[in-house]
C-alpha cells in the first residue's frame, strides 16, 4: 500500500501543508483538536481538502512553567459544543478541564485522579469516563472517574484493574469500555450503575471472562511470555453497535474483536508493531489501527476481516488517531522524540494516502474531531 | 516523627495503607458500598438493539431502561411515584425514585474518624435518602464520592489520613426538572471530620515568669496522645479555680489581679492539665530598657528590660509586655518588636521601644536608618538560548581546570548544554548531551566534577531515569550509562553526596538512593518517602549530612543522611523534624549557615493556580504567586519560621545561599540578591534586604522580554542564572566603593 506523502526535511511554520489540490472553496472543511502532551498546548486544526491543513489557534493548558502539566487526552462533547482535555501529570492528582469549543475558553477545572489519560462521554453528553492511567510509583488497581459534565463534578471513581487506558462508552450508552495495561483486562462498566459488570481476561491464548477476579488481573506475561497489554478498547459501530469492541494488544501486535455478548474473541486482527489507539469509521466498516512502534496507521476492513492498507507516518511514536464523520479521512497525531515536534497527518481512506502533513507542538497525543453543525458528517 | 518510611535496599512498595483498620480488597462489596438500598440489580446485563442508532445532535437522548427496573438492589420492592411527584416515564426505576428525594443524609450525621482509621460506607456510614416529609426513599443509588487530603473514599472505605474537615458527596440521579431529557444529577454532602488519636494527657506550659498582680500572661496547653505525640487543633477549655485572684479566658490569657493561689485548668474533653500559680504582690516601680538607640532597617535590635522594686532592687522574672511605636504618622513606617525584645523595622525612622510591667513603663527611643544595601548590578556575558526552554544549571571547575556551566532544557528540550566560562563575558557553548526526553529539568555534578546526573521526563518511550555522564573531559561529556529502574514516571531532581544519588521519583513520590560509584552500572540501594496519599515529592538538597526534602503538600523533611546524630545513613535516612505551613507548595529548600553563625533554611514555594494573581496563560488563576520562607534551624528537630522574603509582585523558584547573601530565581521578577547577613525576622523584603534585581528578560529570547529566572548559582565572583525563557546570564554584583581617604 502507499507509503503515504513523506516530508521532506523539516517542517517550517505552523501552517506549512501538503495540498492535495482542487478548488478550496467548494470544500468541507474539517477540524481536530489536538492536545500536545509536553507543551501544554492544544492545537486546534482544520484541514481542507483542496487546500491543506492549518493550526487556527493554539490553546495554552496547564498552569506550571517549571512542571509540565501534561495535556494527554482529549475529547469532544456529542454536541460539539465543548471539548475536554485531561492535565495528567499533577501534583500529583490530574484533572480534566472543560472548554467551549469554538472560542476555547475555559469552562471549568475538575480533579480527577493519579494520570487522568483518555476519555469517554456518553451519547447524551451527560457524563464523561476518564481513566485514570496512574504512571505513578508501584502498580495498584486504578480506577475510572465519572464526572457528570453540566457541574463538572465527580460524582464517583470506579476501582478497574492496574494502568487503565482506553475509555470508551459504546453507542447506545450503556456501557464503558476500558483497558488495563498491566492487568491484562477488558473491563465493561453499568452506566446506570457505575459498577463492573464484566472483565475479561486478553492475555494472549488465555482470553475469556473472567469471573470474581479483582482490579490486579494477571500483570501480563502469563500467555507463554506473551502479554497483550492493551492500551485501547473501540466499541464497533454500524452493524456491529453494541455487540463487539476492540481491543488493541500493544503487546502482542494484534487487534482483538471481542464479543460482549458471549464474552469471546470474535476474530483476530494481526497488526504491525505496538498497536496503539484504535477509531472505527461512523459505518463501523473500517477500523484504523496506530501501530506506535511501527511510525504507521494499519487500516482494517471490518467486513472482509483483512488489512486493506498500512499508511506510514510522517513522524514516529504514532498516537492517536479520529475518523471524520463522513469516514472519508482518519487524522492522526504523532508525538516523536525529544525536541522534534510532533506532527498531524490526515489519511484519505479511499487512497490510504496521507493528504496532508502539519507540525504542531511538542508530544501530539491526544486528539478528535471537531463537528461544526456545517462539517461533513454533521454533529457527532 | 515516624512518619517517614525508610527502605533498604530495593525499596518496598511505597504506597502501603497507614494503620488502615478495615480494608475492603473485593471488588463486588466495594462496588456494593457505593449503592444504599440496590445492589445486584444494578448489575444486570441490558438486552439492546443493535439497530438503535445513537441519539440525534441536540436532542436529549431517550432515558435508558435497565435491568434495575426488575428488581431494586436491597430486594425491596420498587416504590410507586407518589401523587404530585413527575411519573417521569421511560427513565429507569432508581431515576424516577430520585424524584421524590428531598435530602441525603449520612448516619451518622457527621462522620468523624481518626487519621490512620477506616469506615465502612453502608456499614459504619449509612447513606439514607429522605423525602420531604421524612420518610426514607428506597430503591434508588447514591453515589459517593470525596475529594479531600485530610481522607480518601477507597474501596467503599473512608480513610482518615491527617486531622481537618471535608465533605463526603453524595449524588443521585433524578428526572430533568424540564421533565424530558436525560436525567440530571443532584449532590448532598455530609461534613466529614478526621481527628487525630484521642487526647490522653493535657500540659500548661511553664511561662518562666512570675505572675505578679496587675499582669497578664499568655499560657500555653499541649494536648498530647498516648504516644506522646502532640495534637493540633483541639479546643481547650480554661478555667481558674479563684477568679477573685486570677481570671483566665477562653484564649488562655491569664490575668493576675490578687495575691494569692490560684489553680487553672485547660481541659480538652475530659482530659484536663492544671498548673498552679503564685499571685504575688507587684513590687515594681520602675522598668529600665536597655538596647541600641541605632539601626538600620533589616536589623535586629535586641532590647532587655529590667524591672525594680522601690528600693532599685532587679525584680526578677516579671512579666514584661515590649512595644514598639512610631513617631510619624505614615501608615508604612513599620516596625514590629516580638515578645522577646527583638526589634525591626521595615522603614527608617525615630521609634520608640517600650517595655512595661503592669503600668510601670520604660521607653528607648532607636534611630532607624535605610539599610543602605543596594548595589549595582552588571551583566557580564550571556549564553542565549532561544531555540528551547532552558532549565536548571550547575557552575563547576572541572578536572581540566577550567569553569563550566551545564544547563537543562525544558519543555521539548531534550538536551544539556555544556558552556565553557572560563571567561565569564564570554561563555562558549562547547557541546550538547541529547536523550530521549523532553525536558531535562535537573543537572548535577559530583563534588570531583568527574560524574554528572542529568534527568529524563518526557521519554518517548516513558522509560525516564538518570542519564550519567562521564566528565573526563568535561567540554564534550558524554553518556556514561541510562538508568531507568523503577524511575519510569520520570526524575526532577537529583543531587549527589559522595558516591550516592538521591533522585525524586515523580512515579513513586520517594527519594530513591542510587550507589553511583560506578558511574557504569548505577545500583539503587534505599528509599525513603513520606507514607501520605497524595504526596508529591519535588526536590532535595543536601548539606553537612542532613537532606532537605520538599514535598508539595507536606511540607520540608529534614534526614539524616550522615551527620549521624538521628542515626541516619547516607543510604538509610532517619527523619529529624519536619515543617509544613498554610500555603503548601513547598517547592525547594536550601540549608545556610550566616557569617553570625546562624543557622537558616530557605524554603521556596512555588504557587501556580492563584486565584489572585496575574494570569500566565490567559485562565483565570494561573498565576505565579510564592515566597521564601526563612526557617530558624538552631534545632533541625524543631524548625522555627522567623522570616520571609516575599516580591510582591511574583512568584518565586530556585535558590541558592552564600557568603550572607541569598540568591532567588524569582520567576517573572528575574534574579533577587538579598541581604541575609545577621539575625533574621519579619519581611526581608519590606526591611530593604535587597541589594540588587536583574530582569533577565531579552528581546531574542524563546519568548521575548519575559523574564523567567529558573535558576542561580553564585560561582568565582561572579552569578549564574538560568532563565527559562532566555538561556544563561552571567552577572556580577558590584562592590561598594571605599570611601576615600581624607
Amino acid at each position: 500500500m502507499s507509503a503515504g506523502a513523506a516530508m521532506a526535511g523539516t517542517l517550517p511554520g505552523l501552517a506549512l501543508a501538503l495540498m492535495a489540490g482542487g478548488a478550496a472553496a467548494q470544500s468541507p472543511v474539517y477540524r481536530v483538536y489536538v492536545a500536545n502532551e509536553s507543551s501544554d498546548l492544544v492545537s486546534r486544526v482544520a484541514f481542507t481538502p483542496a487546500a491543506g491543513a492549518v493550526v487556527e489557534k493554539e490553546i495554552a493548558v496547564g498552569v506550571m512553567p517549571g512542571d509540565n502539566d501534561g495535556a494527554h487526552g482529549l475529547s469532544v462533547s456529542p454536541d460539539g459544543r465543548h471539548w475536554y482535555v485531561t492535565i495528567a501529570h499533577g501534583t500529583p492528582y490530574g484533572e480534566v478541564w472543560k472548554f467551549r469549543a469554538g472560542p476555547d475558553t475555559l469552562v471549568a477545572r475538575t480533579r480527577l485522579g493519579l494520570f487522568p489519560a483518555t476519555m469517554g462521554i456518553t451519547p447524551d453528553g451527560q457524563f464523561m469516563l476518564a481513566a485514570n492511567f496512574n504512571l505513578h510509583g508501584d502498580m495498584v488497581p486504578s480506577t475510572v472517574s465519572v464526572v457528570y459534565t453540566p457541574d463538572m463534578l465527580e460524582v464517583t471513581k470506579v476501582e478497574t484493574c492496574m494502568m487503565p487506558h482506553g475509555s470508551r462508552v459504546r453507542p447506545d450508552g450503556t456501557r464503558h469500555y476500558s483497558a488495563c495495561m498491566h492487568s491484562e483486562q477488558l473491563v465493561e462498566i453499568d452506566v446506570a450503575t457505575f459498577e463492573v459488570t464484566a472483565r475479561f481476561d486478553v492475555t494472549p491464548g488465555l482470553e475469556g471472562a473472567l469471573a470474581g477476579r479483582g482490579g490486579e488481573g494477571r500483570h501480563g506475561d502469563h500467555g507463554g511470555g506473551r502479554a497483550c497489554s492493551p492500551t485501547w478498547v473501540e466499541p464497533g459501530l454500524g452493524s456491529r453497535a453494541n455487540r463487539v469492541v476492540y481491543v488493541a494488544c500493544n503487546g502482542n501486535d494484534e487487534v482483538l474483536e471481542v464479543d460482549t455478548e458471549a464474552w469471546e474473541v470474535s476474530r483476530r486482527f494481526p497488526t504491525g508493531k505496538g498497536p496503539y489507539n484504535l477509531e472505527v469509521t461512523q459505518d463501523g466498516e473500517l477500523l484504523i489501527a496506530t501501530l506506535k512502534g511501527e511510525r504507521a496507521v494499519a487500516v482494517f476492513d471490518l467486513g472482509g476481516g483483512a488489512e486493506i492498507g498500512r499508511v506510514a507516518t510522517s513522524r514516529p511514536v504514532t498516537h492517536g488517531v479520529v475518523a471524520s464523520r463522513d469516514g472519508r479521512y482518519a487524522f492522526v497525531s504523532n508525538e516523536s522524540v525529544g525536541s522534534v515536534r510532533g506532527t498531524l497527518d490526515v489519511i484519505d481512506l479511499r487512497s490510504l494516502e496521507v493528504v496532508a502533513t502539519l507540525e504542531l507542538e511538542h508530544q501530539s497525543g491526544g486528539i478528535d474531531f471537531w463537528p461544526e453543525p456545517s462539517a461533513p458528517g454533521g454533529v457527532r | 516523627m515516624g512518619t517517614g518510611r525508610r527502605f533498604g535496599a530495593r525499596g518496598r512498595n511505597a504506597r502501603g495503607d497507614r494503620a488502615a483498620t478495615r480494608v475492603c480488597r473485593t471488588a463486588s462489596l466495594c462496588s456494593a458500598l457505593l449503592l444504599a438500598g440496590c445492589g445486584a440489580g444494578g448489575a444486570s446485563r441490558v438486552k439492546v438493539d443493535p439497530s438503535r442508532p445513537p441519539p440525534p445532535p441536540e436532542t436529549p437522548a431517550p432515558a435508558r431502561e435497565t435491568g434495575a427496573e426488575a428488581e431494586p438492589a436491597d430486594g425491596a420492592a420498587p416504590e410507586t411515584p407518589r401523587a404530585g411527584v413527575p411519573a417521569a416515564p421511560g427513565y429507569p426505576p432508581a431515576v424516577r425514585i430520585g424524584a421524590r428525594v428531598a435530602e441525603i443524609r449520612t448516619e451518622p450525621a457527621e462522620i468523624v474518624l481518626e487519621a490512620g482509621d477506616s469506615l465502612a460506607v453502608g456499614e459504619d456510614v449509612k447513606t439514607i435518602a429522605y423525602d420531604a416529609d421524612g420518610r426514607e426513599v428506597k430503591g434508588i443509588r447514591i453515589l459517593s464520592n470525596l475529594d479531600s487530603r485530610f481522607a480518601v473514599l477507597e474501596d467503599g472505605y473512608v480513610k482518615g489520613i491527617a486531622e481537618g474537615d471535608a465533605e463526603l458527596r453524595m449524588s443521585i440521579r433524578v428526572p430533568p426538572a424540564a421533565g424530558t431529557g436525560p436525567p440530571e444529577v443532584r449532590t448532598f454532602g455530609a461534613p466529614l471530620r478526621v481527628v487525630g488519636p484521642p487526647v490522653a494527657a493535657v500540659e500548661i506550659v511553664d511561662p518562666g515568669v512570675r505572675l505578679l498582680a496587675g499582669t497578664a500572661i499568655r499560657l500555653e496547653a499541649r494536648a498530647l496522645a498516648a504516644g506522646g505525640e502532640p495534637r493540633r487543633f483541639v479546643e481547650v477549655a480554661w478555667t481558674s479555680d479563684r477568679r477573685r485572684l486570677a481570671t483566665v479566658d477562653e484564649r488562655g490569657f491569664l490575668r493576675a489581679l490578687l495575691p494569692g493561689t490560684v489553680t487553672v485548668t485547660a481541659a480538652v474533653g475530659e482530659i484536663v492539665g492544671a498548673r498552679t500559680f503564685e499571685v504575688e504582690e507587684n513590687p515594681v516601680v520602675a522598668v529600665e530598657v536597655s538596647g541600641p538607640s541605632r539601626g538600620r532597617t533589616g536589623d535586629v535590635l535586641r532590647y532587655a528590660a529590667v524591672a525594680r522594686d522601690a528600693a532599685g532592687g532587679e525584680v526578677a522574672g516579671a512579666p514584661v509586655d515590649f512595644a514598639a511605636a512610631a513617631f510619624e504618622t505614615r501608615a508604612d513606617m513599620g516596625a514590629s518588636v516580638y515578645p522577646d525584645g527583638a526589634f525591626v523595622a521595615e522603614r527608617p525612622g525615630l521609634y520608640r521601644v517600650t517595655a512595661g510591667v503592669a503600668g510601670r513603663s520604660g521607653q528607648m527611643l532607636v534611630e532607624v536608618a535605610e539599610r543602605g544595601a543596594s548595589r549595582e548590578i552588571v551583566l557580564t556575558g550571556r549564553g542565549a538560548v532561544a531555540d528551547r526552554p532552558t532549565s536548571d544549571l550547575w557552575a563547576f571547575t572541572g578536572t581540566d581546570g577550567r569553569d563550566y556551566v551545564y544547563t537543562g532544557t525544558h519543555a521539548g528540550g531534550q538536551r544539556m548544554l555544556a558552556w565553557d566560562v572560563t571567561d565569564p563575558a564570554n561563555p562558549v557553548l562547547t557541546d550538547f548531551v541529547e536523550v530521549d526526553a523532553r525536558v531535562v529539568n535537573d543537572v548535577k555534578v559530583n563534588d570531583d566534577a568527574t560524574v554528572a546526573a542529568i534527568t529524563r521526563e518526557g521519554a518517548s518511550d516513558r522509560k525516564n531515569g538518570i542519564v550519567v555522564l562521564d566528565l573526563a573531559d568535561p567540554a564534550h561529556p558524554v553518556v556514561a550509562d541510562t538508568y531507568t529502574k523503577d524511575l519510569t514516571g520520570g526524575v526532577h531532581n537529583v543531587f549527589f553526596a559522595g558516591d550516592v544519588l538521591y533522585a525524586v521519583h515523580n512515579g513513586t513520590f520517594d527519594v530513591h538512593i542510587l550507589d553511583i560509584s560506578d558511574p557504569d552500572d548505577v545500583e539503587e540501594v534505599g528509599r525513603w518517602g513520606i507514607d501520605r496519599p497524595g504526596k508529591y515529592l519535588h526536590d532535595i538538597w543536601v548539606a553537612d549530612g542532613l537532606a532537605y526534602v520538599s514535598y508539595w503538600h507536606d511540607g520540608v523533611y529534614i534526614l539524616d543522611v550522615g551527620d549521624g546524630r538521628w542515626g541516619g545513613t547516607p543510604t538509610e535516612p532517619a527523619e529529624v523534624g519536619s515543617f509544613a505551613y498554610e500555603e503548601g507548595n513547598t517547592h525547594v529548600a536550601f540549608p545556610y549557615t550566616n557569617s553570625d553563625g546562624r543557622r537558616y533554611l530557605f524554603v521556596g514555594d512555588e504557587i501556580f493556580g492563584c486565584d489572585d494573581c496575574i494570569s500566565r496563560n490567559g485562565h483565570p488563576g494561573d498565576g505565579s504567586r510564592g515566597f521564601v520562607h526563612v526557617l530558624d534551624m538552631e534545632d533541625p528537630a524543631n524548625p522555627r519560621e522567623v522570616a520571609r522574603y516575599e516580591v510582591p509582585e511574583a512568584g518565586a523558584h530556585n535558590l541558592w545561599a552564600e557568603d550572607d547573601r541569598l540568591y532567588v530565581a524569582y520567576y517573572q521578577a528575574g534574579l533577587r540578591v538579598v541581604d541575609v547577613s545577621g539575625e533574621l525576622r519579619g519581611d526581608l523584603f519590606r526591611q530593604g534586604r535587597e541589594i540588587a534585581w536583574f530582569p533577565t528578560g531579552t528581546p531574542d529570547g524563546h519568548v521575548a522580554n519575559s523574564p523567567m529566572a529558573w535558576g542561580p548559582q553564585p560561582f568565582r565572583g561572579h552569578v549564574f542564572v538560568s532563565d527559562l525563557n532566555s538561556g544563561l546570564w552571567v552577572l556580577r554584583v558590584v562592590p561598594r566603593k571605599k570611601a576615600a581617604a581624607s
